[in-house]
């Protein structure tokens, strides 16, 4: 009796141990995260406040941020068309098209480039295309970028769907275009939704390739150059006074809310409901 | 009308491994030939072959010669072939995005039918046959996974004799069914014997017993006896299959 009682205890013991060593890794990994939105919503909320006092400030500054978000929208979205375009096709190919020994080559080789860090993505492009507009040059870097990280994505998602419907469609005498249109991708299509809005809200912020074809940093310093948001905010960053160092903010709490925006959007179209 | 299949020396592979050994079978109009043996000897690969659904799996090949009313399937255009020969799946896979209708209608829409009063007329007549129309003629627009998987199965049954299939494959149609579902199925398929040519995959000695005019007894990917239903079970000639339908092994 005694001994059962003190194991029972001990077997308490070690599971609030093992609780509590768990509960301050979470928050060890969960806080940064926290702080980090703590500073950028606190710090922009205040830039924006101060900046909306002064009248010649606001006129500056909304034309700037105005600008820089503009920019932003016509390249990620006009890089995410291409992308998701050109990805989901490909996607389409290896996971329904390819047999096997193909599919897991594409698969490898897809895995391998979405390793590659983005700055390259950029530096292939701007030894490329010198002379392109950077807008162009911009988009395809980060169409670069995105590609890999989309066929992966969508590939996962497509190859997901049961085989069972795909040969439901087909025992009915549907060709496999037309099982991928009126079963494989109706069914996938919110899985495929929210997968790509997570990839697009990640590219929202990417600054590193465009870094290198915009020449962000020098160029265009404190002018209305092309300069998406995380370019402009680099640039405000490391141009120093205090004036660029509060817009500077304020894009980097629109950039945050612009982000988080998509992932909610992704998670509303991802939510678990009906088809 | 239904029209005759017939296997003549079906050998099937998935990349280097041998499923079906030549195997030659001939399936009768108006008649059910139940597919018997043990789990993995290549019944199901046996029926996919029929309807060129095999080839569509990577690795798979087959070769031999599958005859629809004397005409080599393997001349015609398999999306023709699936068209005619329906196959029935041993879980029921209505399309989940769609509804009871819409999923009845799926494989007229597919080849081209558009006209939405033929296509309720038809929606109906193939509900009816598959005995479903009563149970839910009044909620077509639900999504078929409102339905149990009894009807869900009687649902694909619908979907696959909407666009008139000339022979019907089940692949053990009624083995995820409860009882009840399965007698269902059962009194089904004895109707439908009548207009289509039907073969059915089955683990379950007393249904083959119950359903089919003609059966096969499959073994390690080959066709080990054939003959009518009564013969098979009571005087089969290879000790094989005497030891399968007494229930000494499998
Ligand atoms: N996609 C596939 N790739 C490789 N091998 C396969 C594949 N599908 C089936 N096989 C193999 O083919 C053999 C025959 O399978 P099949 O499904 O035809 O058997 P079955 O008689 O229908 O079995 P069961 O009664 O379990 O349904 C099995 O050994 C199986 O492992
Ligand atoms: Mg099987």
């Amino acid at each position: 009796m005694v001994t059962r009682v003190s194991y029972k205890t001990m077997r308490k013991l070690k599971n609030a141990l093992f609780v509590s060593v768990l509960s301050v890794m979470t928050s060890l990994a969960v806080l940064p995260l926290l702080s980090l939105l703590w500073s950028i919503g606190f710090h922009g909320i205040a830039a924006l406040i101060s900046l909306s006092d002064a009248p010649l400030s606001r006129g500056v500054a909304s034309a700037v941020l105005v600008n820089a978000f503009a920019q932003s929208l016509v390249t990620t979205a006009s890089s995410s068309a291409i992308a998701v375009f050109l990805g989901v096709a490909a996607a389409i190919y290896s996971s329904q098209y390819a047999g096997l020994r193909v599919g897991r080559a594409i698969r490898f080789t897809v895995d391998i480039l979405s390793g590659v860090p983005s700055i390259l993505a950029g530096m292939v492009l701007f030894a490329l295309l010198s002379g392109v507009s950077s807008l162009v040059a911009g988009v395809l870097a980060l169409v670069l970028c995105m590609l890999p990280v989309v066929v992966r994505t969508a590939d996962q998602v497509l190859v997901a769907v049961p085989v069972a419907y795909i040969e439901g469609s087909l025992a009915l005498g549907a060709s496999r275009i037309q099982t991928i249109f009126a079963t494989v991708l109706p069914i996938a299509h919110k899985s495929l939704v929210t997968a790509l809005l997570f990839v697009v809200a990640r590219m929202a912020g990417e600054a590193a390739p465009l870094l290198i074809i915009l020449d962000g940093g020098t160029a265009s310093k404190g002018s209305l150059g092309f300069q998406p948001l995380p370019l402009r905010l680099y640039s405000d960053l490391t141009h120093g006074g205090s004036f660029p160092h509060q817009i500077a903010y304020v894009e980097a709490l629109i950039l945050l809310v612009t982000i988080m925006t998509i992932y909610g959007l992704a998670r509303w179209v991802g939510r678990p409901d009906r088809w | 009308m239904g029209k005759a299949l017939e296997a003549r020396a079906i050998s099937a592979r998935f990349n280097e491994q041998v499923i079906l050994r030549e195997v030659t079978l001939h399936m009768p109009v108006n008649q059910v030939t139940a597919i018997i043996g043990p789990p993995g000897c290549g019944k199901s690969t046996f029926i996919r072959c029929l309807n060129r659904l095999h080839e569509t799996t990577p690795g798979a090949t087959m070769s031999g010669e599958v005859l629809l009313d004397g005409h080599s399937v393997y001349d015609m255009d398999p999306t023709e072939v699936r068209r005619s020969v329906a196959m029935i799946f041993h879980r029921p896979n209505p399309f989940p995005t769609m509804s009871i209708f819409d999923n009845v209608a799926a494989g007229l829409r597919l080849h081209g039918l558009r006209n939405r009063a033929k296509l309720a007329e038809s929606a109906e007549q193939a509900l009816r046959r598959a005995a479903l129309w009563d149970e839910v003629k009044d909620r077509l627009h639900l999504y078929s996974s409102a339905l149990s998987l009894g009807q869900q199965q009687r649902l694909c049954i619908a979907r696959a004799l909407a666009i008139d299939p000339v022979a019907v494959l089940m692949d053990e149609p009624a083995s995820t069914l409860d009882p009840l579902s399965t007698l269902v199925i059962e009194e089904l398929i004895e109707e439908l014997k009548r207009q289509y040519t039907i073969v059915i995959v089955t683990h379950n000695l007393q249904q083959a017993a119950r359903v089919a005019d003609k059966t096969a007894f499959f073994l390690e990917g080959e066709m080990i006896e054939q003959g009518t239903t009564t013969a098979l079970f009571t005087t089969p000639q290879d000790k094989r299959t005497a030891d399968y339908v007494t229930g000494r092994f499998g």
